[in-house]
């Protein structure tokens, strides 16, 4: 009973019914421009450069942290490709060291957050956001660099269809029923930059939920004082993971380089904010120990069908952004609401049996 | 939680009423600029709705909140999504549109940029408001006029990867580096990002830092209008000149106050108005926006698209107009 309850009860069901729910009413409103196809094709700008990110952001939320600098990061990650290969460097150099540059400035605010513990990681994230965005400016200045290889520009566009398949249906599928058909363009839809993506969950799915280094990450969040007595070193794991939440946001900073075609200073301006609301839609609590890879995919998931259906509809971006922050608000309290509720229930229950019990005969 | 649910759907269908749907076999032309809530923008939205009324097609429009290339490029995307059949866009970022744009002409939609061009692999036709060197020349004059042709002059510009706000730079740079203006020097040159309160903070900056600073040249709406509040807030009006580009209807006050005692601008309805007419005359197939071809643009009579110089298409609307104390009141209400 309490399993089935546990199973019930768990955060994803709501984000999923929440997907459907917007999806089929904006599929309502524009049924011509809002179908399932299109909006595959829109993950690339609503799901994948933010997608790495919230993985990052999750990791450190999950350590009871958080980490602002991500944005800048992945901005300073994606100028040094530009100027690797701009100075002439081979294009997998370039990506490699805005790979490099991403673990570096993840490693530099792991080792001050453990290296100050009595500053709170926010202010340091703070600091180290306006340094990397400060670099990133006297870097670039107010140029922005580009001129990438084609294959990058049509990474950020590309679908499995462009990419991989014949122009026209091969024979074994036109032949084939209908269903196989539909799921021929179905997969032909996907664009090459979500597959990457989706790449990644697996692990981090099975290293978090499935591994004892993974539930090592949750118990320190948890109780960083009881972790590090049952002797996780947790200032080691600290750094890796900044780290690591370093090197994912470089990712990020890449493929949206893959879309914009150019990068200038303020690229990804914004994108922390975007990552860690994802995150926390996603199941993660700021408190640390709380969270899920599969909230993360689920919460990106409602994140595109929402902003999705609201730029195309409504045309408005503060709308968008609005409705936005009104639906992390809502979720995010709906916990708190759905309890607040049971208690006033129990509390006018107890008072009615009171009541009954106290009348006179 | 399924009460809170239906109450969510419920607003959601409520705010749903308010759209409209595009009907079939109209002319859709999405409009980007560069964000919103800019009153620059929303004039130019105001001259395309114009065409719009008397072409009969369909406009939407949207901008970022953040003046942001990524910003762009999501309008962008979701515009092709919705399968519009131009789009008229003033870019943040030269560079950081030509690939999704390259991608919405693979699919048949006509790019037309105005007001901020895009570069020229990334659109059909470059609508520019007047000629760049002739905006910077007239605002180097004017400043030089106010502050008698002596002492020390700085620019508020936008973002400093803003590219027409740099252009217009160089050429003022340019026509600095004349005789007659031997006697200014341009000190420094910063940045507002077109935000109010930044260009404030940028302008207080330039007071404090440099006490000899005679004028002021903000070559962009935001900043002009923030400079001015400044220079009024510090009480040396008639001690910093300033002049630039701004809203009539923003700087009508300053310049009724004395702070700023001219200030140009050209007409961004005409722009938007124009642009509107390229892009429509394009869907339809009436003109390919090659060099040396006309189109009748409404109001604004025959348009001819010239060569910039590079080979590339682009057509002028007009000169940029002086806004001085003597006419201010007939525009401060048009925008």
């Amino acid at each position: 009973m309490k399993t089935l309850k546990k199973i019930l009860f768990r955060w994803e069901w709501l984000l999923m019914l929440l997907t459907v729910a917007v999806f089929i009413f904006f599929n309502d409103l524009d049924p011509k421009a809002y179908t399932l196809p299109k909006l595959m094709g829109q993950t690339r700008v609503y799901m994948v450069d933010v997608g790495f990110m919230a993985l990052g952001a999750l990791l450190i939320l999950l350590l009871g942290d958080i980490d602002i600098s991500v944005a800048s990061t992945a901005g300073l990650a994606a100028t040094v490709m530009g100027i690797t290969y701009r100075a002439g460097a081979p294009f997998a150099v370039a990506l490699l060291a805005a790979v490099a540059v991403g673990a570096i400035c993840g490693m530099i605010n792991g080792l001050l957050v453990t290296g100050f513990k009595e500053l709170f990681p926010m202010i340091i994230t703070l600091s180290t956001q306006t340094i990397y965005r400060g670099i990133n400016y006297i870097i670039l200045k107010d140029k922005s660099v580009g001129g990438f290889p084609d294959w990058f520009g049509n990474l950020g566009y590309d679908t499995v269809r462009d990419a991989w398949f014949a122009d026209s249906l091969p024979g074994w599928v036109s032949g084939s029923p209908e269903w196989i058909q539909w799921i021929y363009n179905f997969v032909g839809d996907i664009p090459v930059m979500l597959l990457c993506l989706l790449a990644v969950f697996p692990f981090f799915y099975v290293w978090l939920h499935r591994t004892p280094s993974g539930r090592r990450i949750f118990a320190t969040g948890e109780n960083i004082v009881t972790a590090r007595y049952s002797g996780i070193r947790t200032d080691r794991m600290k750094i890796f993971l900044f780290t690591l939440n370093g090197i994912l946001a470089a990712v990020g900073g890449i493929f949206l380089a893959a879309r914009t075609g150019a990068v200038k200073y303020t690229h990804a301006n914004g994108y922390e904010m975007q990552a860690i609301a994802v995150a926390v839609l996603g199941g993660a609590s700021t408190a640390g120990g709380k969270g899920s890879v599969i909230g993360i995919l689920l919460s990106l998931i409602l994140m595109t069908c929402l902003k999705n259906g609201l730029n195309i509809v409504y045309n408005d971006s503060f709308i968008m952004n609005l409705s936005v922050g009104a639906l992390l608000i809502l979720v995010v309290l709906l916990p708190n609401i759905a309890r607040f509720i049971s208690d006033y229930w129990r509390v006018l229950k107890r008072k009615k049996e009171a009541a009954v019990k106290a009348s006179p005969k | 939680m399924r009460k809170v649910l239906s109450l969510v759907l419920a607003l959601m269908l409520a705010l749903g009423c308010f759209s409209a749907m595009a009907e079939a076999d109209q002319i859709v032309i999405g409009v980007v600029y560069k964000q919103t809530g800019n009153p620059f923008f929303e004039a130019a939205v105001r001259g395309f709705e114009e065409a719009a009324g008397e072409l009969g097609f369909k406009i939407i429009h949207n901008g970022p909140a953040d003046s942001s290339n990524e910003g762009q490029i999501q309008i962008i995307e979701g515009f092709i999504q919705s399968e519009v059949d131009a789009i008229a866009v003033s870019a943040n970022d030269a560079a950081g549109l030509v690939n999704v744009l390259k991608k919405a002409m693979e699919k048949g939609i006509k790019v037309v940029s105005w007001d901020s061009a895009v570069l020229p692999e990334g659109r059909n036709l470059n609508i520019d408001p007047s000629v760049a060197a002739n905006i910077g020349r007239v605002q180097v004059e004017e400043i030089a006029k106010q502050i008698g042709y002596e002492g020390q002059i700085a620019i508020l510009s936008a973002g400093a990867t803003m590219d027409n706000q740099n252009t217009w730079i160089e050429y003022m740079k340019q026509e600095l580096a004349k005789e007659e203006y031997a006697k200014i020097e341009l000190v420094t040159i910063v940045y507002g990002d077109d935000l109010t309160d930044k260009s404030y903070q940028e302008m207080q900056g330039l007071i404090d830092t440099y006490p000899e600073l005679k004028g002021v040249i903000s070559p962009t709406t935001v900043g002009i209008a923030a400079a001015a509040t400044c220079i009024q807030d510090n009480d040396l009006t008639g001690v910093i000149k300033l002049t630039g580009l701004g809203l009539p209807s923003e700087m009508a006050e300053y310049i009724t106050a004395g702070v700023c005692e001219g200030m140009y601008l050209w007409n961004p309805i005409d722009l938007g108005y124009c642009a509107a007419y390229a892009s429509v005359g394009m869907v339809k197939g009436e003109i390919a926006g090659a060099i040396g071809e006309t189109f009748e643009a409404g109001r604004l009579g025959t348009v001819e698209i010239y060569d910039d110089g590079n080979g590339n298409p682009f057509t002028i609307v007009g000169d940029p107009y002086n806004f001085t104390a003597e006419n201010i009141d007939e525009w401060k209400n048009v925008y």
